[in-house]
């Protein structure tokens, strides 16, 4: 069994009006240190796949089919053995 | 004999009522079809994906209702030039199932907004605008109508007369503050390239009566009824 940890994300370009106000609340808190916020998701998915690399591919196509939408969405994908 | 039109209903829609409704009151013989339907009747002239909240709005709105199997049909059925109407919901499935380009993304506000607006059309030389006159008004209702596509798909889609809808003032011309989500280029609806897809974030269907405050609504339906009346008469069907 391995798990994979996806992470999905708006891309550079799209704006996040979710993490403009985060970022905004962030700084009155006082953080001052923080430049910018930017929101996403994050699931994780236990795969029986025979392998890590076909583990890795099969979290891939997931992320392209339906996980992520790729006109606004990019995302990272990271496996290891399940514990 | 009045052309057949299919309503889809996914769990969580809410707006395919006003939506049957609308089309009988304007020539159509409408009927519900559910999501797990993998054909669609071939007497079927239009399809109207209406508007809620498919499937909770999990994941992304409208990334569930567009894998399922009634939309593979849809997608036969537009590819081979058939109807499709998309409304709020309805438009955010059609941009999730690639049918429609770009993408649907939070109102820039952050607000739920819900409230009437003024919507100028681009191109009246298709099925879905050919009886409209002036700009139209009707309501919005969504928290993700921000309708965003890249610089170069946008500069294609107007070269192609892909823009259906633009907001704007009662007078038809940009006013300050008119676009209620922050969709580029004040975006309220689009066509695919073809023209036979329209998918728009107003809602037509809830206005279609003077108590609702418009018949703007009615515009669009009579377009696609005459247009459907036009291909019937050419014996095009």
């Amino acid at each position: 069994m391995y798990l994979a940890e996806v992470f999905v994300y708006l891309r550079p370009s799209i704006q996040d009006p979710q993490g403009v106000v985060i970022e905004n609340t962030l700084k009155k808190l006082g953080f001052s240190s923080l430049d910018r916020v930017r929101t996403g998701k994050y699931f994780q998915l236990s795969l029986s796949s025979a392998s890590e690399d076909e583990a890795r591919r099969d979290a891939e196509k997931m992320c392209r089919d339906l996980l992520s939408n790729t006109v606004i969405e990019d995302f990272r994908v990271s496996v290891r053995p399940a514990s | 004999m009045k052309p057949r039109a299919a309503i889809l209903l996914f769990p969580g829609s809410n707006c395919e009522r006003d939506a049957f409704y609308g089309l009988e009151q304007t020539g159509f013989d409408p009927c519900f079809l559910w999501h797990k339907e993998s054909r669609l009747d071939p007497e079927i002239r239009l399809v109207i994906v209406p508007g809620g909240f498919s499937f909770g709005d999990y994941l992304r709105c409208g990334s569930i209702a567009s894998h399922s199997p009634v939309m593979s049909a849809v997608r036969k059925f537009a590819d081979n030039g058939g109807l499709v109407l998309g409304i709020c919901n309805g438009f955010q499935i059609l941009t999730e199932s690639g049918l429609l380009p770009g993408a649907l993304l939070i109102n820039r506000t952050l607000n739920f907004r819900c409230h009437d607006v003024f919507l100028r059309c681009d191109n009246t030389s298709t099925p879905f605008t050919s009886a409209i006159g002036g700009p139209l008004k009707m309501p919005i209702a969504h928290y993700e109508g921000n309708y965003q596509v890249s610089g170069e798909e946008l500069a294609d889609m107007e070269r192609n007369s892909q823009i259906a809808f633009r907001y704007c003032g009662p007078d038809g011309v940009y006013a300050e503050g008119c676009n209620p989500n922050g969709s580029t280029a004040d975006i309220a609806g689009i066509f695919n390239k073809q023209k036979n897809v329209l998918g728009m974030m107003p809602h037509p269907e809830r206005a279609v009566e003077n108590l609702l405050g418009s018949t703007a609504g009615r515009e669009i339906f009579a377009s696609l009824l005459s247009s459907l009346e036009q291909s019937a008469a050419g014996g095009m069907n």
